[in-house]
């Protein structure tokens, strides 16, 4: 896979729009959730994610040389960039409020063969989960994402939060704990 | 934590439109184009793409080894099939006279030497033709080249001669009666006189071999006058003569091995006579006169010095 990620990076340095429609298509859906996960809002996300590939692919162009490993590294940096860069434009607090005006928004059920109550169970248990990720401080919320959501190995998510693996680990177990604790008070 | 791994599999649900998705490939795909309408060959970025990253990243020693060598090996072959038909000024073409350099230095047989060197010598020659129906090439350019490539061709005659003339000599040089004739006989004296006779298959080698030589000479004459067809007709009428000498070359070998077998017996026929034993080595001697009959070939025709032993031994004896 890293060798396939590395051939993917030198296409892309060579302006191969292919290989980036490739990236897009591979990592589209794993951005598009951290950003949501993060300011908690369809449309910005649709809009930050878009932003984020763009970025990217000028500075691969631009720079030659990228100072993580894979287009997957350069993408989630990237998108926390934004991500700070929005709520500064904004003028908002990271800190997210959890009472969004739409409950929903977001969640796309992909599976369509799956009955309606069968839908609703789910999106009702997603949502729970999603307050409870929510609620929690900005680091162990990136953490639990990255990890269990977007499974990246701790050795990934150190070189995007450029931190020691050991670190990240730490961090995982804490952001885990305080999950837990938060969903048995639920 | 089951309980917790099955919710965040199910959060791995949460993705975007498949239509904004889509769409937003295409606008993303459009504004890139925009901001870099010149875009290199994709063919040749993977492929420089795919090289760059094996000797970055996978440069283990024996892969690269290995990669090299078949790199090596293919490309030689490829070099040496495309330089085949390369004409002076291409950058293959001193590949072709390094492979024919070669070919010449790792043959050894005699015979298959001029040969090759008379298909080196056609190849000058069609290289000339070449040359002179380029269109592209500047007139004094032209003349350069085929004063360059004349001169080779000369060059690659005056080598198949001397092979040949070499070749010509081969049987007298060997055998142990031979020894002995060199002090006194130098080896031209010997193929004079075998010319001279003109019985034996000496005599005949000799005069094919001048037959080739004048039909060399001809190609020249030939070359000179800018008859590259006529050149390439002499040339294939060399490798005939060549062809057609070659059984007569081994038949030559079988003689040097009767030879061998006059030469032992004239040799014990003198140790005997050293010995003072008249009457044996008289029987030996004769023996060795019906083998020298029965055997119409070369070198008991040249003998002078055995039998000079022999009429000096035989006047000793009168003497006695």
């Amino acid at each position: 896979m890293k060798i396939k990620e590395k051939i993917l990076f030198w296409q892309i340095k060579r302006k191969d729009k292919e290989a980036f429609a490739k990236a897009y298509d591979l990592y589209v859906d794993q951005i598009y959730r951290f950003i949501y996960f993060k300011i908690n809002d369809k449309e910005e996300a649709h809009d930050l994610t878009s932003q984020v590939f763009l970025k990217a692919w000028e500075h691969i162009q631009q720079k030659g040389e990228i100072e993580v490993k894979t287009v997957k590294a350069l993408l989630y940096r990237i998108s926390r960039n934004c991500v700070i860069d929005y709520y500064r434009k904004n003028n908002k607090r990271i800190n997210i409020s959890i009472e969004s005006d739409d409950e929903n928004v977001g969640i796309d059920i992909v599976d369509e063969s799956q009955n309606i109550l069968k839908n609703l169970e789910i999106k009702l248990d997603i949502e729970e989960v999603k307050k409870k990720i929510l609620e929690l401080k900005d680091e162990y919320r990136e953490v639990i994402i990255l990890h269990f959501i977007d499974e990246l190995s701790t050795k990934e998510i150190a070189e995007i939060l450029d931190k020691t693996a050991g670190n990240i680990r730490v961090l995982i177990h804490r952001a885990l704990k305080a999950l837990k604790k938060l969903l048995k008070n639920y | 934590m089951t309980n917790l791994a099955s919710q965040f599999n199910k959060l791995k649900k949460i993705k975007p439109d498949y239509q904004w998705k889509k769409d937003n490939r295409d606008v993303l795909l459009h504004q890139i184009n925009i901001d870099y309408v010149k875009q290199e060959d994709v063919f040749m970025s993977r492929f420089f793409n795919i090289f760059e990253i094996l000797f970055r990243q996978l440069s283990q020693p024996i892969g690269v080894v290995l990669l090299l060598m078949s790199i090596m090996i293919g490309g030689g072959i490829f070099s040496l099939s495309a330089s085949e038909n390369a004409k002076p000024g291409d950058s293959l073409y001193i590949a072709k006279i390094i492979n024919e350099k070669a070919q010449l230095a790792l043959t050894f047989n005699k015979d298959e030497k001029i040969e090759l060197a008379l298909e080196f010598a056609k190849n000058r020659t069609i290289e000339i033709a070449k040359i002179i129906e380029e269109i592209k090439i500047e007139n004094n350019k032209k003349q350069e080249q085929v004063d360059r490539l004349t001169k080779d061709f000369r060059e690659e005659i005056v080598r198949i001669k001397k092979a040949k003339s070499n070749n010509s000599i081969i049987p007298t040089n060997s055998g142990k009666s031979n020894n002995k004739v060199q002090d006194n006989i130098a080896v031209e004296d010997v193929m004079v006189f075998s010319a001279y006779i003109g019985k034996s298959d000496k005599g005949m080698q000799l005069s094919e071999s001048l037959t080739f030589n004048k039909v060399l000479d001809q190609a020249e004459v030939l070359i000179n006058n800018k008859d590259y067809e006529g050149t390439l007709e002499k040339l294939e009428q060399a490798n005939v003569i060549i062809k057609e000498e070659l059984p007569s070359i081994s038949g030559g070998n079988e003689a040097m091995a009767d030879n061998d077998d006059y030469a032992i017996i004239v040799d014990k026929s003198d140790s005997t006579i050293k010995d003072s034993v008249a009457s044996s080595s008289d029987e030996v001697l004769k023996e060795a006169a019906d083998l020298s009959s029965e055997d119409d070939h070369v070198i008991p025709q040249g003998h002078f010095v055995p039998q000079g032993h022999f009429v000096k031994n035989e006047e000793s004896n009168t003497e006695k």
